[in-house]
């Protein structure tokens, strides 16, 4: 025991709790983060519904603007690539503690889980801003919606959950660049190298190669333009959801692999080969179960 | 628990094929203990050793009775450590108190209103309760470097390790910090590296000085001094044959070596005298010690 008159010391589970609570205020501070929550608010505030549409001056019966389903790139966009940078510059900035973090009793790993932890704020303004989304296509249904309709309301709800999972999915990526690489522009690559991955969402599964790499974006637009109509993405979207959390627990896994040594590390890859396998496993049976895909010609396409 | 806070025995740390530390032998209690010697001496390998932050290449470390190299023991040396690296970086945006607060939370302080008034008593200790609300950015270096310092003493520490914590303060704050170190000093184990031989002087019963990785000396500071006496003397000129000679304020020249100038008088030795004895420093590296 410490001969000091001053004791501090509590359960390793109360620290951690501390500490993201702690990590959870630096991210909600964090001006990155601040700017894609305001945006985000704005988009929901401006583009959800047809009255707002209305509001904009588009001709409802006429033109096409996106509809509020396509949303999983907004919070994808703004809360996940946002609070990537953020959540990176907080692990990195953390690092210049250098050996004053070195000797805390708090090890690493429980360092890098409050980091982790912390990314469910992005989660929540997500999950927030998604039911909100949900709530209205569900009170007020647009009057054209591209393919949406084909979709139950459990496909819809899961497509807007996958919006949530890439809001906690950035920010978790930016931990785990922050963690093994610390050179100062790894986060700015990794965000473009991000959006070249979410780019793939672009490509319509006409094929399963061309499927499998549509659905491997870590948020996919599952209806899309495709002159003269659209195309309606196939799929389970229920797995898909499962291979999105497979990509968040990848992150976390990876991130905390570097606070470990020795046998914990090895016991820390075992997990993320298995992982990585049940990930890969989940994605093909997305692919390859559910509806097919299919296009939709649509004679009133106004730019024929 | 053993009664020696700190024991090393043949400790070696190698970067690459050059020893930092060679075969170190080293015992520690209560008290505080200056550690002097130039740069390249080993000092903040030692003392990053010490602080568990480095593994040494070879021999056997004893940290408050523990194994600092098995993990859950690390942890606990932890628990009861307090350390102030030579460098600090600071998260950007922090003000001082919530630095000294963050750092208490790493070191598992989860009460939050047990971990503020920790955190303000010690930030009151180093003077900086004043500027508490300011960011670090915008702090002195002094300032920081107290506020750095503040860290190292949340919880009242079994084991102090400050690495230069003098550096940049004027003299009113080193004084200041000198009561505060002398207080941890009555019921810690304190090691204090520093090129300030005044602080060691000032501070330290014990006084250990590096050179190329191994002791020159362990004693009291008091010891040490008396091995100058004689060999420290006032002249009007300067003499070739001193080991090291400097015209004072005064005018007059400050001899230190084995052969007393012509005309000269023999004064009261100062730790820095007899440590540039001890080392034996050419004229030429005076400038260097010095700084």
């Amino acid at each position: 025991m410490s001969a000091g008159t001053v004791t501090a010391p509590t359960s390793e589970r109360a620290a951690l709790a501390t500490l993201a609570r702690y990590e959870t205020v630096r991210l909600a501070r964090h001006p990155l983060f601040i700017v894609g929550t305001l945006l985000w608010v704005f988009v929901l505030a401006t583009y959800v519904s047809d009255a707002a549409y209305g509001d904009a001056g588009y001709d409802l019966t006429q033109e096409r603007p996106n509809t509020s389903l396509d949303s999983p790139v907004a919070p994808a966009f703004m809360i996940g690539l946002l609070g990537l940078l953020a959540m990176n510059r907080i692990t990195s900035s953390s690092g210049r503690l250098a050996d004053a973090l070195e000797v805390a009793p708090v090890p690493e790993v429980r360092r890098t889980l409050a980091l982790c932890l912390a990314c469910l704020l992005p989660a929540a303004v997500g999950l927030a801003g998604s039911a909100y989304v949900f709530y209205v296509w569900m009170t007020d249904p647009p009057i054209y919606a591209l393919g949406w309709n084909e979709y139950s309301d459990a496909e819809l709800a899961a497509n807007l959950a996958a919006g949530v999972l890439a809001c906690v999915g950035g920010p978790l990526l930016g931990v785990l660049v922050g963690r093994w690489w610390r050179w100062p522009t790894a986060a700015a690559v990794t965000s473009v190298l991000l959006v070249m991955w979410a780019a793939l969402s672009m490509i319509p599964g006409k094929t399963l190669p061309l499927s499998l790499l549509h659905h491997s974006s870590p948020f996919a637009l599952v209806t899309g333009y495709a002159d003269p109509g659209h195309w309606h993405e196939g799929g389970n979207l229920f797995l898909r959801l499962g291979y999105l959390s497979g990509l968040c627990a990848l992150a976390v896994l990876g991130a905390v692999a570097h606070g470990t040594e020795g046998e914990a590390r090895r016991r820390m890859a075992r997990w993320v080969i298995g992982t990585a396998v049940v990930t890969v496993v989940l994605l093909l049976l997305a692919v390859t179960t559910g509806p097919e895909s299919y296009y939709v010609v649509d004679p009133t396409w106004p730019l024929q | 628990m053993n009664s020696s806070t700190v024991a090393l025995r043949g400790v070696t740390k190698k970067y690459g094929r050059s020893p930092a530390l060679d075969g170190m032998d080293l015992t520690l209690g209560v008290g505080i203990t200056g550690l002097l010697g130039p740069n390249g001496a080993g000092k903040t390998t030692l003392l990053r050793i010490l602080a568990t932050v480095l593994r040494p290449t070879d021999g056997t470390c004893r940290v408050l009775g523990l194994d600092p190299f098995q993990p859950e023991q690390r942890t606990d040396i932890r628990r009861r450590l307090g350390y102030l690296p030579q460098e600090s970086g600071y998260p950007r945006g922090f003000t001082a108190f919530r630095y000294v607060d963050y750092l208490a939370a790493l070191k598992e302080w989860s009460d939050r209103s047990a971990r503020h008034a920790e955190a303000r008593r010690v930030l009151d200790l180093v003077g900086m309760s004043d500027l508490a609300g300011k960011r670090m950015r915008a702090l002195s270096g002094g300032q920081r470097r107290r506020v750095a310092l503040a860290q190292a003493l949340i919880g009242e520490p079994d084991l102090l390790v400050l690495d230069e914590p003098t550096t940049g303060l004027d003299p009113e704050q080193r004084v200041s910090l000198r009561g505060v170190l002398s207080g941890a000093g009555h019921r810690a184990t304190v090691l204090l590296a520093t090129h300030q031989t005044e602080d060691v002087a000032a501070l330290c019963e014990r006084v250990v000085v590096l050179d190329a990785g191994r002791v020159l000396h362990d004693g009291p500071v008091t010891e040490l001094v008396a091995s100058a006496r004689g060999r420290v003397w006032l002249a009007d000129s300067e003499d070739d044959r001193a080991l090291s000679a400097w015209r004072t304020g005064t005018g007059r020249y400050r001899h230190i070596g084995h052969h007393p100038p012509p005309g000269a008088e023999l004064t009261e030795p100062t730790l820095e005298d007899a440590y540039l004895l001890l080392r034996g420093v050419p004229r030429h590296d005076l400038d260097e010690v010095r700084s």
